[in-house]
């Protein structure tokens, strides 16, 4: 599974459906990307606006529970 | 938890709830049968003290009959009286269990020793021929012992109906109770197992009346409706995944609306 395979599920956890449109948005938006180009060294600047993006829309829980299982990718 | 262990756990508290008040009855139920058992063999007590006396008057009359010239009919009543005494005595072994009526049996016991030797004491006479002053003087005594006999039974009879009425009454109490508890326990039953299968329809019907109130709103375009249900059964499942389409509605809606 590829990274942008990865954190579209994560998201979808929470978005549903919309999770890649959501993750598309963020890429292009704020990080210049394509989503399939997307590497581990992006993935502070992703898991940042995607948090931004969720708290709007969604609430702050569910914005830092996809902040921080985008992070833990890192790692991974 | 799941929904279907819900559903046992209600049916397993019915099903507890049943068995509980069989249980009681059926200890109720049990306690009437020792009564009866109690009244049986009172019964039998009665029947053997009363076959006792109707030994001891057997022998008399058979004495009697020897003494006056009916050896044969004499012979036969002394011997179905002395069999009758010996069955009694037997039964009365075997059946009593209370100190005190035993006490009495030895007693009648000994009176029965008496009797017989008086009895015999007059066969014996009358075989010899001896002069009828002296046999008519040993009946007289065989008769008083022969009621003396009767007297000590009659107590072991009194006392047997005693008991056979105490039983008699212990049981209609049980019975009265057993059909108190059974009425009871039936209406308790009854009532647990409607308020169990009310509680437990209430609690799988609440969130998904809950859940048709959010769709109902999600679908006239409230896309900011909240689903307030926290179950842990698939009816959770259910509603996690219908937050999780509310969501993706929001996030379309705002998506669209940068565009």
């Amino acid at each position: 599974m590829t990274l942008n395979e990865t954190v579209i599920n994560i998201l979808a956890e929470d978005l549903g459906p919309s999770a890649k449109s959501f993750f598309a948005r963020q890429c292009k938006a704020h990080l210049n990307k394509e989503p399939e180009s997307i590497t581990k060294q992006d993935l502070d600047e992703l898991a940042k606006w995607c948090h931004n993006g969720v708290k709007l829309i969604l609430g702050d829980d569910i914005a830092d529970k996809v902040n921080k299982k985008i992070l833990s990718l890192k790692s991974q | 938890m799941k929904i279907k262990y819900k559903l046992f756990i209600s049916y397993l508290l019915i099903v507890a709830v049943f068995v509980l008040a069989g249980f009681l009855i059926n200890t109720n139920v049990a306690n009437i049968g020792g009564a009866n058992k109690d009244v049986a063999a009172n019964i039998i007590i009665d029947n053997h003290a009363k076959n006792y006396e109707k030994g001891g008057s057997y022998l008399q009359t058979g004495v009697y009959l020897y003494v006056h010239d009916n050896k044969e009919m004499g012979r036969q009543h002394i011997s179905e009286g002395t069999e009758l005494m010996r069955t009694s005595r037997n039964g009365l072994k075997n059946s009593l269990t209370d100190p005190a009526m035993l006490a009495d049996l030895a007693e009648i016991e000994r009176l029965e020793d008496r009797v017989l030797e008086a009895s015999n004491n007059i066969v014996k006479a009358a075989d010899k021929k001896e002069s009828a002053a002296l046999i008519e003087q040993n009946l007289a005594t065989l008769q008083g012992r022969v009621v003396a006999l009767n007297l000590k039974s009659s107590v072991l009879v009194d006392k047997a109906r005693e008991n056979m009425e105490s039983s008699i009454e212990r049981s209609k109490t049980y019975g009265d109770t057993a059909i108190k508890i059974t009425s009871y326990a039936s209406f308790a039953s009854v009532v647990i197992s409607l308020l169990v299968a009310f509680v437990m329809a209430s609690l799988l019907t609440k969130p998904l009346r809950l859940l048709t109130e959010t769709a109902n709103k999600v679908s006239k375009g409230d896309i900011h409706a909240k689903v307030e249900v926290s179950s842990k059964d698939e009816i959770g499942d259910l509603a996690e995944s219908f937050k999780r389409m509310i969501n993706a509605f929001k996030i379309m809606d705002a998506l669209s609306r940068e565009k």
